[in-house]
């Protein structure tokens, strides 16, 4: 392609028509027309630019135009003063200005100028801001992130009215661009977090960048860690949230989900409900969820090590029971563990796929096979049942859909451990994984920060203190903003309110 | 004015308000995270040495023979401490490989104590597979945890180490006697300090607190030692030492076995324990061994890595983890019966391979003060 | 480096693999109760009770497993061989030791042979029966429809709460018996023979007693002048008869075996016998007194110092009994081996003293605090 356009309207149309292949695309429309005594061409993608926009704002004035203008002041006269469209820009390189085409803006050549003419008249059909489908909450906004990158960034400006957002767009994808906007705080990001963010993004190379799942990956500290390094939301309160404590954002064109970076293992932890409540309420809803977590992750490995390996530790009643409930059943114990773990796993999944209409009786055919019919053709003990039931409510109750895949994971080779080598393979496995986790870094930051190695941090890991005891930004902000509140909090004086 | 420090004792406040300053708080806690799995080693090595040499020898007097450890503690501290600006040069890089000796006899002696436990919690295991998968996991652990995930692992884990060790003396032992104390000085006291002789090869490990992180790696400190850092340095060294005091005493009060008495590596460890008025407390005790030891287990495979690779950088990290690890393996698979016995000979030259790369450190620190001052 | 890790896995994976050969939970045999005799050959006669194992069932029902065999190893290896499933000890709660064997062997070696077992449960109890262990522990079932674990569990914790039940668990008597310090009580146990509270104790003394004659033959002193007990009235301390041992309370029930009184150990054998009453002041004395040892040349003075507003203060005309019953039988179990090694500072030396010598010679004062 040509390194810029060209003077003749007449070589900018052949190479118009060599790009957009307007011999076999049909949605590409050609607008040709003469305007300022000379000839134009209006180009655009159809169904992603209003015609009545087009006729009233950019046609019509042209059109109307009662002088004509040289080769020099065509161009000043088009953009400033006969054009009227709130974003107006020109472009010379043709490789850019197709982009812009593609993604919905219309194009202008006129001839005897050599820049092209980007004229913002976008119209397509986009979702509504609807609620969360996968971080709902109780007390909270109810808005989620949409697909189109300019709604999203309205929502954040909307949430943080401050100069101090940042929000620069790039694109990514070595064939087909992807536009993806790295949000940040001036003066609260570091300057560091930002340099080795768009170190990153510049090897993202693969052709086209999809949603931002597939950028997590591709910048990502190590993909064969067992955790994700970036952490991914749908709520437009939570990104706010990262860019506060010193995080950067990313939004991708095309995707309702926004990356942060750093991160740590807590932000998979943490709720925006535990911030929305009081103190009491959100460290009572941790600690459930850290009981969860640890019931996921353990509680099959420890009953089955436990009973095939340790049964010192049961009482006799137990143990008589679980002997009675397993009299029936011909597979052994580490089996009929895996068995149902997979099963449950599936079901999982299926109930992930189904389609809406057979979603109840999905549920009723799934209770089926794993209640009753299982334990009657003596495949399962109901003990069983029970403790897979509750590992995989503990499950559900982690906030983050990639943290709780990869406790599911975690759990079978927990489970694989303690089945072949009791306790003791738990807690080598446990450590490996302990070790692992520790070991991993996100943007370079130490993954279980700032509670190992230490940080200096409010106390809102675990235990939610109260607000007006967290007055530190994470310790991923930048060190000179890291006070976020001067003096004191609460400042209620006891005569009156607010002197 | 009591109520208004109160209030303002409450309001969190950072140490930290430069990057400057960040630098040099991340590059502390990153010390004091190497620290912590030292500290971890050496405790380790103590409760071990007392389980399985020193209480046989001396009974109820163990504990005073763990007391009588705080000398050479403390001379191995100082001379560490003298010898901490060392570390930065690469005359220090290379003394500190004279501790790859002592750290692959830890190795050994862990593993074998390891697999004896899982032994005893598992008769029916297959007999190799117990110093084999834990040595396997280990090697796994090491390298998967990349650079500094033991030792962040190991702040991690300390507490419910530090909560599971108080359940397995303190809280452990309703059967605890003070008459069993006595008589006072048992054997006499030179037979004491002899076991104490003995045990100090324990507490090599007060090297470690200063060598790792080696300067040389990513985050770790530029210079040592840093300002404030020598009672920071004697609280890790200490911290092990009383550990072992604990312990010892916990001994010496329950007597859970007998002079004479045969008792196999399992039967040992899980001595104190069996005595416990609880189930829940006896295998809470298990898991204690179970996390502490293959814990201080990958310490000394990590220790040993980074040491090898200060001073080699080209040596890939699983070669530095296999040269550690693979001796006691060996050891422990060829000679299971015999291995005790042998490291009731070779455990206690370990202080003196400490003390003699101590030294070295201290030479190579004068030399670097005086061309220091010179320039 | 990912070769190394494949190796690394595949070394992992063979012997774990070797780990599938563990037994199945419900294929193997979970003793509840276990006892060792002296056969009439002198030969070492074990059994066991456990549970068995049929689904469905309202009640549980036990089965009585016994092997004879030269030493007590030998026992054991011929009891395992002789059932179809493993041996698992980790749910047992008593060990019963016949008297003739603990009278006349050394308790700690037999006891170390259990305690070093490796399923064994540390916190069993280990309880001297009064004639035949195997008779006793078939004799004995759960009350109530419970299990007999969870029946000799509400039992002992029944009497650990009224002091009756001393700390006989094979780990501390494992722990004590060698340490020198204390000769531990051991609760003793009988099958009752006597069915009604009108039966002459004289006939359930016989019966119960058999070479247990070191106690006082307790029923016949009580026997006349002892409140009757009706079946399901609880009895409380109070109304406890003074010369009670197993085997002789008048009562009738499901379960026929008793846990009351404690056996006396002397020099690791078993020397005699201590009532329900007596070990009740024994393991309150060895709880709330002061032990003092005063040592002047040859002469040695055991004291017992006690609050002066203690009930065990007042009682202490009983204590006295018991402490000279306890010379007598030469077993120091309140410690006072302990309290006068403190008056040594080296090993030699207190072994030179020979207090076990002079122990029961010792007199023995008790003072108010």
């Amino acid at each position: 392609m040509q390194p810029t356009f060209s003077r003749s309207l007449k070589r900018n149309l052949e190479l118009m028509e060599t790009q957009l292949n307007l011999d076999k695309n049909d949605d590409i429309v050609t607008r040709e027309f003469t305007a300022l005594g000379r000839d134009c061409a209006l180009f655009y993608v159809e169904g992603m630019s209003s015609g009545e926009q087009m006729a009233d704002f950019i046609l019509r004035p042209l059109l109307r135009a009662p002088m004509e203008a040289s080769g020099g002041q065509a161009l000043e006269l088009v953009t400033r003063r006969l054009l009227e469209a709130s974003e107006v820009k020109t472009e010379k390189e043709p490789h850019a200005a197709l982009q812009e085409l593609m993604r919905g803006q219309c194009l202008l050549l006129v001839d005897t100028v050599d820049e092209s003419v980007l004229i913002d008249m976008r119209s397509y059909v986009r979702r509504a801001v609807s609620t969360p489908q996968t971080e709902s909450v109780v007390i909270g906004p109810h808005e989620a992130f949409t697909e189109p990158l300019r709604d999203n960034l309205t929502l954040l400006h909307k949430m943080l009215p401050t100069p101090q957002l940042i929000c620069k767009v790039r694109e990514v994808g070595t064939q087909i661009s992807t536009q993806v906007a790295v949000c940040y705080l001036d003066g609260i990001c570091p300057q560091e977090t930002l340099e080795e963010l768009e170190r990153r993004l510049d090897g993202a190379a693969l052709d086209y960048v999809l949603t931002s799942g597939v950028l997590a990956q591709l910048i990502e500290d190590d993909p064969f860690a067992p955790l994700p390094q970036v952490v991914s939301s749908e709520r437009p309160d939570r990104a706010v949230s990262f860019l506060l404590e010193g995080q950067a954002v990313l939004l991708v064109d095309g995707s309702p989900r926004c990356l942060a970076m750093p991160m740590g293992l807590w932000h998979l932890f943490h709720a925006p409900d535990d911030t929305y409540m009081r103190w009491q309420y959100g460290t009572f809803m941790r600690l459930i969820r850290a009981v969860g977590a640890a019931v996921a992750l353990l509680l099959p490995a420890l009953f089955v090590s436990m009973v095939i390996f340790h049964p010192i530790s049961l009482p006799m009643s137990l143990l008589t029971n679980i002997i009675q409930s397993r009299s029936i059943v011909s597979i052994s114990l580490f089996g009929e563990a895996m068995l149902m773990l997979a099963v449950f796993n599936l079901i999982n999944e299926a109930g992930t796929r189904i389609p809406g209409l057979m979603g109840s009786s999905f549920g009723l055919v799934s209770a089926l096979i794993l209640g009753t019919a299982a334990v009657d053709a003596g495949l399962v003990s109901p003990l069983l049942i029970i403790v897979v039931a509750l590992s995989g409510l503990g499950g559900y109750a982690l906030p983050n859909y990639s943290l709780s895949f990869a406790f599911r994971m975690g759990q079978m080779l927990l489970l694989i451990a303690g089945g072949l080598m009791g306790l003791p393979g738990v807690c080598l496995t446990l450590l490996l994984l302990v070790a692992r986790i520790a070991g991993m870094e996100s943007l370079g930051r130490p993954y279980l920060a700032p509670r190992s190695p230490a940080r200096p941090r409010n106390p809102d890991l675990l235990i939610r203190a109260p607000l007006f005891r967290q007055r530190l930004r994470a310790y991923l902000a930048n060190p000179d903003a890291s006070p976020r509140a001067q003096g004191r909090m609460r400042r209620l004086h006891k005569r009156g309110r607010g002197e | 004015m009591i109520t208004a420090w109160f209030r303002r004792a409450r309001q969190t406040r950072t140490p930290v308000h430069s990057p400057s300053e960040a630098q040099r708080y991340n590059a502390r806690a990153m010390l004091g995270a190497y620290r912590t799995l030292g500290a971890l080693q050496i405790g380790a090595q103590l409760v071990l040495w007392i389980t399985f040499y020193a209480y046989d020898q001396t009974v109820q007097t163990t504990w005073q023979a763990a007391v009588m450890l705080l000398v050479p503690l403390a001379a191995l501290w100082a001379l560490w401490n003298a010898g901490a600006p060392a570390m930065q040069t690469r005359a220090g890089a290379l003394i500190g490989l004279a501790l790859l000796p002592c750290l692959m006899a830890d190795a050994a002696f862990l593993l074998r104590v390891i697999a004896g436990h899982i032994q005893q919690l598992i008769p029916e295991y297959p007999l190799r597979a117990d110093e084999i998968v834990p040595a396997a996991l280990c090697l796994l652990t090491v390298v998967f945890s990349r650079r500094n995930g033991v030792a962040y692992g190991a702040v991690a884990l300390r507490w419910l180490l530090a909560a599971l060790f108080l359940l397995s003396t303190v809280l452990l032992s309703a059967n605890g006697v003070g008459a069993r104390l006595w008589p006072f000085w048992g054997q006499g006291i030179s037979k004491t300090a002899l076991t104490a002789l003995s045990g100090a090869g324990s507490l090599w490990g007060v090297g470690l607190l200063f060598v790792l992180p080696p300067c040389g790696m990513p985050g770790a400190p530029k210079r040592r030692p840093l300002p404030g850092d020598a009672p920071r340095s004697a609280f890790w060294a200490v911290l092990p030492w009383l550990a072992g005091v604990l312990w010892a005493l916990w001994y010496a009060l329950v007597r859970p076995w007998q002079s004479g008495d045969v008792l196999t590596i399992g039967e040992r460890l899980t001595g104190l324990a069996r005595h416990s008025s609880s189930i829940v407390l006896f295998e809470l005790s298990s898991l204690m061994w179970l996390i502490w030891l293959p814990l201080a287990l990958a310490g000394c495979v990590t220790s040993g890595d980074k040491l090898l690779r200060a001073a080699l950088p080209k040596l890939p990290c699983p070669v530095a983890s296999l040269i550690v690890l693979l001796p006691g393996t060996i050891a422990s698979l060829l000679w299971p019966d015999e291995l005790l016995g042998a490291l009731r000979l070779v455990l206690p030259w370990r202080a003196a391979l400490s003390l003699l790369a101590g030294v070295g450190m201290l030479i190579a620190a004068k030399r670097t003060g005086k061309g220091g001052s010179a320039a | 480096m990912k070769r190394l890790c494949l190796l690394v896995a595949l070394l992992l994976l063979c012997p774990a693999l070797g780990a599938c050969s563990y037994s199945y939970l419900e294929r193997q045999v979970y003793p509840i109760c276990m006892s060792v005799d002296l056969d009439d050959d002198g030969r070492y006669q074990v059994g066991i009770q456990a549970p068995q194992s049929s689904a469905g069932q309202a009640t549980a029902s036990y089965d009585i497993l016994t092997a004879t065999g030269d030493s007590l190893d030998s026992a054991l290896l011929v009891l395992a061989a002789s059932t179809p499933y493993p041996l698992n000890f980790c749910q047992l709660r008593l060990c019963l030791i016949s008297y003739d064997l603990a009278a006349t062997t050394p308790l700690r070696p037999l006891l170390r042979t259990l305690f070093e077992m490796p399923t064994m449960r540390p916190d069993a109890y280990v309880m001297i029966a009064l004639g035949s262990a195997a008779e006793v522990m078939s004799a004995q079932k759960p009350d109530f429809g419970m299990r007999l674990s969870t029946h000799l569990n509400l039992l002992f914790e029944r009497l650990q709460q009224e002091d009756m039940l001393p700390d006989s668990t094979l780990s501390a008597c494992v722990r004590e018996l060698g340490d020198g310090r204390r000769d531990p009580l051991i609760c003793i146990c009988a099958a009752n023979t006597q069915l009604s509270p009108q039966k002459d104790q004289q006939e359930g003394s016989s019966s119960g007693g058999g070479s247990g004659g070191g106690g006082d033959g307790g029923g016949s002193s009580g026997g006349g002048g002892s409140p009757a007990f009706a079946v399901g009235e609880p009895w409380s301390n109070a109304l406890l008869p003074e010369q009670i041992l197993a085997g002789m309370l008048p009562h009738s029930s499901v379960n026929p075996v008793e846990y009351l009184g404690s056996a006396a150990p002397s020099d690791g054998r078993v020397s005699g016998l201590l009532t329900a009453q007596e070990t009740q002041v024994a393991l309150r004395a060895l709880r709330e007194a002061e032990k003092r040892v005063t040592i002047s040349g040859d002469s040695l003075q055991l004291q017992l110092i006690l609050g002066r507003d203690t009930e065990l203060y007042d009682r202490r005309d009983v204590l006295a009994k018991v402490m000279e019953k306890l010379q007598a039988l030469d077993c120091d179990a309140l410690g006072f081996c302990g309290a006068a090694s403190t008056a040594f500072y080296t090993d030699a030396e207190w072994q030179a003293y020979q207090f076990s010598r002079r122990y029961s010679q010792a007199e023995c004062v008790i003072q108010a605090r």
